[in-house]
C-alpha cells in the first residue's frame, strides 16, 4: 500500500511534468493473490504486484491515452515525447472533456492481508467433504487488495481502496459436477462451509442425469445463472454509449413497461449492502441509478463525455482509461430480491428446470434483443409437480434475455454477491416462464 | 535484462527449492481505432515485470511485480506461497525433462509499424471509415489497428537463458446497419478486430482495407432487407474466418491437456477429448488433419521457445480424422509419460504460464474452393464470426455468422442473414466431406483467446481453408 499521501505526491510530480492543455492520471496499484485446487490439491498458487499509470491527455480538439508499468523518468518523458506525436498528427475533432473536482463521502472499508496459508487451511476442509463423499475436489479461493487515485487538471484529486474476497468450490463425481461461488469484503465474510456444502449435495444429487427434449419450459434459475443473464442485459443495454449508437434495448424501450413490474435493478456503489468502490477511473464519486423500476427500464450509466452528449451529468461509470473507447458499464448492480425463499419459488413450479448455473453465455447473435445462447452446467434438474424431480443432462438455451426478464414470475429472497465488469453485482434466483431450450449435450 | 534475471535466479536458487524459473517481460501496445469519424482509441501502453515460479517438495508457488528492484520480497512470497501449497497437497509435481539452452530468437517482420508515422496510420483509418459512412444507411463504422511488441527473457534453474522479441500488427474494419430492432453488421478481414499475424506495416498493405470497406459496407445494409436463414438441416460450407473459430473451440480447446485432467474444471471446464479416447477416437472423417505447429512463419502462436524454455514443435492433434494427441506442458506431459511439446505461454510477466493453443492447424485439403462450392447441389454457405458458445466439455456448439448464402447447383444465390449452425463436435468433424486447398488456406490471428484464473489471454493461430460440412443444423432467429 502506498497510502493517500505518497500518492498524492508522486501524481503532482507527473502533474507537473506533463505538458499539455488538459491531463488526467490515474493510478492503480494492486495487490492479488489467487489459490486454484483441483483433482484434490492445490494446482496454482499464485501472487501478483500490479502497478499501472494512466495518462489522458487533451490538446483543444485532440486527445490520446498510454499506460505504463514503469515509473522511471526515461520511461515517462519517452512516453510523453510519444504522445507528442500521437497529438500533432491527428485531425481536430473531439475535445477532452474532464470532471470538476468532487467531493467524496467517507466510506469505511477494511484492509486485510492476502494470506496464503489462510487459503489453504480453507482448501484443506474444501476436499475433506468431498473424500468424505468419495468425489473429487476443485475450485479456487482469491484475495485482492487495491488503491486507486485519479488526478486531473482541473484540479480533482481522489483515493480510494477496494477489498474483497472470491470463493469458488465444486465437486466432481463419475457423471455429475456441483458448483457454487461467492464474493465478499474478506475471506471471513464467505461462507465456505455452506458453499461446500450446497455445491457437494448438487453433485451427488446429480448424479447419472437423463436425458431431457429441448422445448419451452418454466425455469427456476439460481443466482449464479441470474447474474449471467445480468452480465449481458449490462453489456449490451445499461451503458449510455451503447443506448447513443441505437444498438441498445434502451434506444428503444426506455419508459416502457418491457420487463415484469416484480423486476427492480439499481446501480450503487457506495451500497454497504455490496463492496464498495467509492469513485470511477474518471474521479466521479458512485451515483445511485435506477436502472429499472417495476418493470421499466429508466436510465443507463454515464460516464462524462457520454453524459455531455446526453446534456447529463456522469453518473461514476467511467471505465479505466484505455477502455473508455467501450463507454460507460454498470459496475455495482443489484437486483431487488424479492420475499420467498428459493425452495417456495421451486415448488411453485408445476414442470419445469432448475438452473445452478449457465456457461459460455453470448449475445451478440442480436444485441438489442441480448438474444443470448448458452449451456446449463453443475447442477440441471427436472422439477414435477414443485418438487425436483431427477438430473437432467445439460441444455443449450437460445433466448432473448429482454423477454425473459419480461417473464419473470417470482424473485427469490436469497441473494449472492458475484464479480461483475470489475465490479460486483447483487443477484438473487428468478422463477422465468417459458424458457428457450433448443438443444442437449451428452452430459 | 540478462543481468537483474540472473540475480533473481540466483537468490531464488538459494532458497532450497526443487526447481525455479524467472521470466522478465516488457510489452508495447499501440491501439487506434476509429468510429464515426472520430479518433476513439488512441493508446500507447507498456508494462514491464518478472515472474518467478518456485517448486519446493514438488509444490508451485508463483508470485510477480512490477517492482524489480525490490525483486527479494516477490521472491521470497512465491517461496511461501509454494510451502502453503506443500501444507496441502500429498502428490508432487515433477516435470518431465527438457535439454538447457541458452538462445535468442527474434520473429520476422519487414517493416516496424512502431517507426510508421501516426499521420500515415491514421489516414488510413479515417480514409476506411470515410468509404464505409459514405454508404447510404450505415450506423456505425469501425476502423482498428493494433501493434503489439514483447521482449523476453526465461531463465531456470536447469540452465535455460532463452531471450525473445515478437512482433505482431494487425487491423479491420466493420460497418453497422440499424434498423429498429434489427442490427446487422459485416467486417473484414475478420470481426472482433481484423486480422493479425507476426508481421510489421507491411501485412496492413496487403490487407486492402480502402478496396473493401465499400464492398462490407453495402453488404451490411442489403443484410437489412435479407431474409433470416430458415431453419434445416443442410450442407454447410464455412469460410476461412469462421473454420478458424470452429478450430479453436472445437480442437485447440479440449486438446489442452490441462483440461483434460480437470485443473480448468472449475472455470473453463473440462474436454470430451479423455486420455482413454487417444488413438482410440475418430474425431472427424478420414481427410481431417489438425496439427498444433508453433513453428509456422507468422502465425500469432509461433515462438521458438514456450515459457517453460521447450522448444516450438510441430504436432498432430487430428490425423487421418483419429484424435492422436494433445497440447502438453512439462508437467501435464510427465503425468501421461511423455516429453513436453512446448505450449506452455504466459499473458505478460504478472501471470503464470498455462497450456495454450499455439496454431491449431486444419491441413488443406485438394479440391479447391470453387470446386466445393460447383460440387454442391443444395446447401448454405455462411462466412464471418458474430457470435459462440461451446459446452464445458466442447460437444455441444452453437456459432452464429455475420452472413450466408444460399448454394443452389453449384452456384452462390440468396443472401439470408442472422444464420447459425449449431451441432455436436465429433458428428460435425465425421461428416467433412471436403477442404479447400492450399491456395485459399492462411492462417488467421486470434489476439483474444480468454483462459485460466486470473484470466489470461492468449495471442494463438489457426490455419484452415474454406470446408464442407454434411447433415448440418442450421437456422436463422
Amino acid at each position: 500500500m502506498w497510502g493517500k499521501e505518497r500518492v498524492y505526491d508522486f501524481l503532482e510530480k507527473i502533474m507537473k511534468k506533463i505538458p499539455f492543455e488538459k491531463k488526467e492520471l490515474v493510478l492503480s496499484i494492486s495487490s492479488e493473490e489467487l489459490t486454484r485446487f483441483a483433482n484434490n490439491m492445490i494446482h496454482q498458487n499464485v501472487a501478483e504486484e500490479n502497478l499501472i499509470l494512466f495518462l489522458r491527455i487533451g490538446e483543444g480538439r485532440k486527445k490520446a491515452v498510454a499506460s505504463l508499468s514503469n515509473l522511471d523518468s526515461e520511461s515517462i518523458d519517452n512516453l510523453i515525447k510519444i504522445l507528442k506525436l500521437l497529438i500533432q498528427n491527428q485531425p481536430d475533432i473531439e475535445e477532452l472533456i474532464l470532471p470538476k473536482p468532487q467531493v467524496y463521502k467517507e466510506m469505511k472499508i477494511e484492509l486485510f492481508n492476502p494470506s496464503p496459508d489462510k487459503r489453504a487451511e480453507i482448501v484443506k476442509k474444501i476436499i475433506k467433504k468431498g473424500e468424505e463423499k468419495g468425489v473429487d475436489t476443485y475450485g479456487s479461493i482469491s484475495e485482492s487488495i487495491n488503491e486507486l487515485s485519479v488526478m486531473n487538471s482541473n484540479g480533482l484529486f481522489a483515493y480510494g481502496t477496494l477489498c474483497y474476497a472470491h470463493g469458488k468450490t465444486m465437486y466432481i463425481s463419475e457423471s455429475s459436477s456441483g458448483y457454487q461461488e461467492c464474493a465478499g469484503k474478506d475471506l471471513d465474510s464467505i461462507d465456505f462451509e455452506i458453499l461446500s456444502e450446497v455445491a457437494l449435495k448438487k453433485c451427488l444429487d446429480g448424479k447419472n442425469p437423463e436425458d431431457l427434449e429441448p422445448g419451452k419450459y418454466e425455469v427456476v434459475l439460481e443466482p449464479l445463472a441470474v447474474v449471467e443473464l445480468m452480465e449481458q442485459i449490462s453489456y449490451f443495454g445499461f451503458s449510455a454509449k451503447a443506448m447513443q449508437e441505437k444498438r441498445s434495448f434502451l434506444s428503444l424501450y426506455q419508459g416502457q413497461r418491457i420487463f415484469s413490474p416484480l423486476v427492480n435493478i439499481y446501480d450503487d456503489g457506495l451500497d454497504e449492502k455490496g463492496i464498495i468502490i467509492p469513485f470511477d477511473f474518471e474521479g466521479v464519486p458512485k451515483r445511485h441509478v435506477d436502472l429499472v423500476k417495476e418493470g421499466v427500464p429508466l436510465s443507463p450509466v454515464y460516464d462524462t463525455a457520454t453524459a455531455i452528449k446526453d446534456k447529463k451529468e456522469s453518473t461514476g461509470h467511467a471505465l479505466p482509461p484505455t477502455d473508455s473507447s467501450f463507454g460507460p458499464l454498470p459496475s455495482n448492480l443489484f437486483f431487488v430480491p424479492g420475499n420467498k425463499k428459493l425452495e417456495d419459488l421451486i415448488s411453485s413450479v408445476e414442470r419445469g428446470i432448475l438452473v445452478t448455473r449457465f456457461h459460455y453465455v453470448n449475445a451478440f447473435l442480436d444485441p438489442i434483443k441480448v438474444l443470448a445462447t448458452g449451456m446449463t452446467r453443475d447442477g440441471t434438474f427436472l422439477i414435477e409437480k414443485g418438487k425436483i424431480k431427477k438430473p437432467i443432462k445439460n441444455l443449450r438455451f437460445t433466448q432473448s434475455f429482454v423477454e425473459a426478464l419480461g417473464n419473470v414470475e417470482e424473485i427469490s429472497s436469497e441473494k449472492v454477491i458475484l464479480p461483475f465488469f470489475g465490479g460486483f453485482c447483487s443477484v438473487p434466483g428468478l422463477k422465468i416462464k417459458e424458457f428457450n431450450f433448443t438443444g442437449v449435450t451428452e452430459f | 535484462m540478462r543481468e537483474i534475471g540472473r540475480e533473481i535466479l540466483n537468490y531464488a536458487s538459494r532458497l532450497g527449492v526443487d526447481y525455479v524459473d524467472v521470466r522478465i517481460v516488457r510489452r508495447q501496445r499501440e491501439e487506434l481505432s476509429v468510429k464515426n469519424g472520430v479518433l476513439e482509441t488512441a493508446n500507447i501502453n507498456e508494462t514491464y515485470g518478472f515472474g518467478v515460479r518456485i517448486l519446493y517438495k514438488g509444490a508451485w508457488g508463483f508470485a510477480s511485480s512490477f517492482n524489480l528492484e525490490n525483486f527479494k520480497s516477490t521472491v521470497d512470497k512465491a517461496f511461501a506461497i509454494a510451502k502453503a501449497t506443500s501444507s496441502v497437497n500429498k502428490n508432487k509435481v515433477s516435470l518431465s525433462p527438457i535439454n538447457p539452452v541458452k538462445t535468442q530468437w527474434k520473429s520476422s517482420y519487414k517493416i516496424d509499424p512502431f517507426l510508421i508515422p501516426f499521420e500515415k496510420k491514421l489516414n488510413l483509418l479515417f480514409e476506411s471509415n470515410r468509404i464505409m459512412r459514405e454508404v447510404s444507411g450505415i450506423s456505425i463504422a469501425l476502423s482498428e489497428m493494433e501493434f503489439f511488441k514483447e521482449d523476453k527473457i526465461f531463465l531456470s534453474s536447469e540452465g535455460s537463458e532463452i531471450e525473445q522479441s515478437i512482433l505482431e500488427s494487425g487491423a479491420g474494419i466493420s460497418a453497422f446497419a440499424i434498423e429498429g430492432d434489427d442490427i446487422q453488421r459485416r467486417s473484414y478481414p475478420n470481426s472482433f478486430g481484423g486480422d493479425y499475424r507476426k508481421a510489421g506495416w507491411e501485412f496492413i498493405e496487403e490487407l486492402n482495407l480502402l478496396e473493401n470497406a465499400e464492398v462490407i459496407a453495402k453488404e451490411a445494409v442489403a443484410l437489412l432487407k435479407a431474409e433470416p436463414l430458415p431453419e434445416m438441416v443442410t450442407t454447410l460450407i464455412l469460410d476461412g474466418t469462421q473454420l478458424a473459430l470452429q478450430v479453436h473451440e472445437s480442437c485447440g480447446h479440449p486438446t489442452e491437456l490441462d483440461r483434460v485432467l480437470g485443473t480448468e474444471a472449475s472455470f473453463a471446464g473440462t474436454s470430451f477429448l479423455t486420455l482413454d479416447k487417444r488413438g482410440k477416437f475418430q474425431y472427424g472423417s478420414e481427410i481431417v488433419n489438425i496439427v498444433a505447429d508453433a513453428t509456422h512463419s507468422y502465425g500469432l502462436g509461433s515462438f521458438a521457445y514456450d515459457d517453460e524454455g521447450v522448444p516450438a514443435q510441430k504436432s498432430f492433434l487430428v490425423k487421418n480424422g483419429l484424435f492422436v494427441g494433445y497440447l502438453t506442458s512439462r508437467e501435464t506431459a510427465g503425468i501421461i509419460g511423455e516429453n513436453s511439446n512446448g505450449t506452455m505461454r504466459a499473458d505478460g510477466w504478472n501471470r503464470i504460464p498455462i497450456i495454450r493453443m499455439t496454431n491449431i492447424n486444419l491441413l488443406p485439403g485438394d479440391k479447391s474452393f470453387e470446386e466445393i462450392i460447383e460440387s454442391t447441389d443444395d446447401g448454405i454457405y455462411m462466412s464471418t464470426v458474430k457470435n459462440w458458445s461451446i459446452d464445458d466439455k466442447r460437444l455441444n456448439f452453437h456459432f452464429g455468422c455475420e452472413i450466408a448464402y444460399e448454394i443452389k447447383n453449384g452456384k452462390i444465390g440468396k443472401m439470408y442473414k442472422n444464420p447459425y449452425y449449431t451441432g455436436i463436435t465429433y458428428e460435425f468433424w465425421r461428416n467433412c466431406d471436403a477442404i479447400a486447398n492450399e491456395k485459399s488456406w492462411r492462417v488467421w490471428g486470434v489476439p483474444n483467446c480468454g483462459k485460466g484464473e486470473p484470466i489470461q489471454t492468449a495471442r494463438v493461430g489457426h490455419g484452415v481453408s474454406p470446408a464442407r460440412f454434411r447433415r448440418v443444423k442450421v437456422g436463422g432467429k
